[in-house]
């Protein structure tokens, strides 16, 4: 796992700073100096949304290209780092159901496939390895609903409407997972 | 429902409290910015041509669908036109694409045919001639608008439509990447087809598609 950052100062929420105008404008230096500012924080989301840390990359990249064909929708009604979640949000669950349509396709595994993943969890360091290990075994949705909920600290109404799925949803979602978890973590 | 409503209060409170103490900063791979503004610079070159027939249907292009249908031959033309310019930019870019970058050179000729080297502070007056020429061109096209078939005015105009989003969008793509031969061969191969059609343009014959 890549070593933590360091906190940093992070601009006001909802403001659309003088960054992601010249980005907005097609300035690539501009998005570069965004991407550095709120890396950190999307990629810890992609590690715990992915099951491993190739996908997680993949992940990431997504992220930052779609937010970058999507910038110029951002009106700054949220901060930067909610609306990067939730496009990351929603780049991890396109992605799912890509994933779940070949897998259809290809006539094998549904969600307990996902128990199987433990060995490919994220790796990290000291007293949140076991954790970490666990949220990754998560079939996609329970994993989405406890990393933004528990972890990232939205509600569920904000889950909801960041996703698209129902916040009653997101409440069995997250259910399960708590469930799951405390199975796992005994 | 509630989200505790069959655990033990403690053991979810030392969960979440778990859950809240994992780090939400974690520094990704110093590869990844790299690898991210090499695909959004790709994608922003792929813009720079149209890439198929649907791509010209979507930029108003007229390109009729269905091949085995009997068509006049104003629609025809129509389609040569858009699929002359298709097949020639696409063709521009197969050649870029398959060339090896030491032997590759624009084919196109304008007003300042000679390879382009982003180095050169002259690159902008290059296209500053192209301005100028297309300027010329489109005003000329413009005192004889009026009076050529209203379809070939909206085939050409959506041409240009497609030519200039190319323009802007390589120009854009240049400056946030000076060095970048390939845009800036792509830039001057666009301006290239847009002198073309407004040539091809003035020598239609008034009243005529």
């Amino acid at each position: 796992m890549s070593p933590l950052l360091a906190n940093q100062p992070r601009p006001t929420p909802g403001a659309v700073t003088d960054d992601v105008a010249l980005a907005q404008r097609g300035d690539m230096q501009a998005f570069e100096r965004i991407y550095q500012q709120h890396a950190g924080r999307v990629n810890a989301l992609c590690r715990r949304l992915a099951v491993d840390v190739a996908r997680a990359d993949e992940l990431m990249q997504d992220v930052f290209v779609r937010a970058w064909e999507k910038l110029e929708s951002f009106r700054g009604e949220s901060s930067l780092d909610s609306w990067l979640h939730r496009v990351t949000v929603n780049v991890f669950l396109a992605s799912d159901r890509t994933d779940k349509r070949r897998r259809a396709h290809e006539d094998t595994v549904d969600d307990d496939h996902y128990a199987l993943s433990a060995a490919t969890a994220p790796v990290d360091v000291g007293g949140r390895i076991d954790l970490e290990r666990a949220i990754a075994t998560l079939p996609p949705g329970a994993r989405m609903a406890f990393v933004m909920h528990d972890v990232e600290g939205y509600s569920h109404e904000e889950i909801a409407a960041m996703s698209g799925i129902a916040a009653a949803t997101v409440r069995v979602q997250l259910h399960r997972a708590r469930r799951h978890l405390m199975e796992a973590l005994g | 429902m509630h989200d505790n409503d069959t655990f033990d209060e403690a053991e979810l409170q030392a969960l979440t409290d778990r859950a809240k103490a994992l780090p939400r900063d974690i520094a990704p791979a110093p590869e990844v910015w790299a690898t991210i503004r090499d695909r959004i610079e790709r994608s922003r070159v792929r813009t720079l041509v149209p890439l198929s027939s649907t791509d010209l249907s979507q930029a108003g292009v007229r390109v009729p669908d269905e091949p085995s249908r009997a068509r006049s031959p104003r629609t025809l033309y129509a389609f040569g036109a858009a699929a002359a310019l298709f097949v020639a930019v696409a063709t521009l870019v197969l050649v870029r694409d398959g060339a090896d970058e030491s032997t590759a050179r624009p084919v196109a000729v304008g007003p300042n045919s000679g390879p382009l080297t982003t180095a050169s502070t002259s690159i902008e007056s290059v296209f500053a001639e192209y301005d100028q020429a297309t300027t010329d061109l489109t005003n000329d096209l413009a005192q004889r608008r009026s009076r050529l078939q209203p379809e070939a005015v909206a085939v050409i105009d959506s041409c240009l439509t497609t030519i200039d989003r190319a323009i802007t969008e390589s120009r854009t793509a240049l400056a946030d990447a000076p060095d970048n031969t390939t845009i800036a061969e792509l830039l001057q191969l666009t301006y290239q087809q847009k002198i073309d059609l407004l040539r091809r343009a003035a020598d239609l014959p008034l009243g005529s598609l």
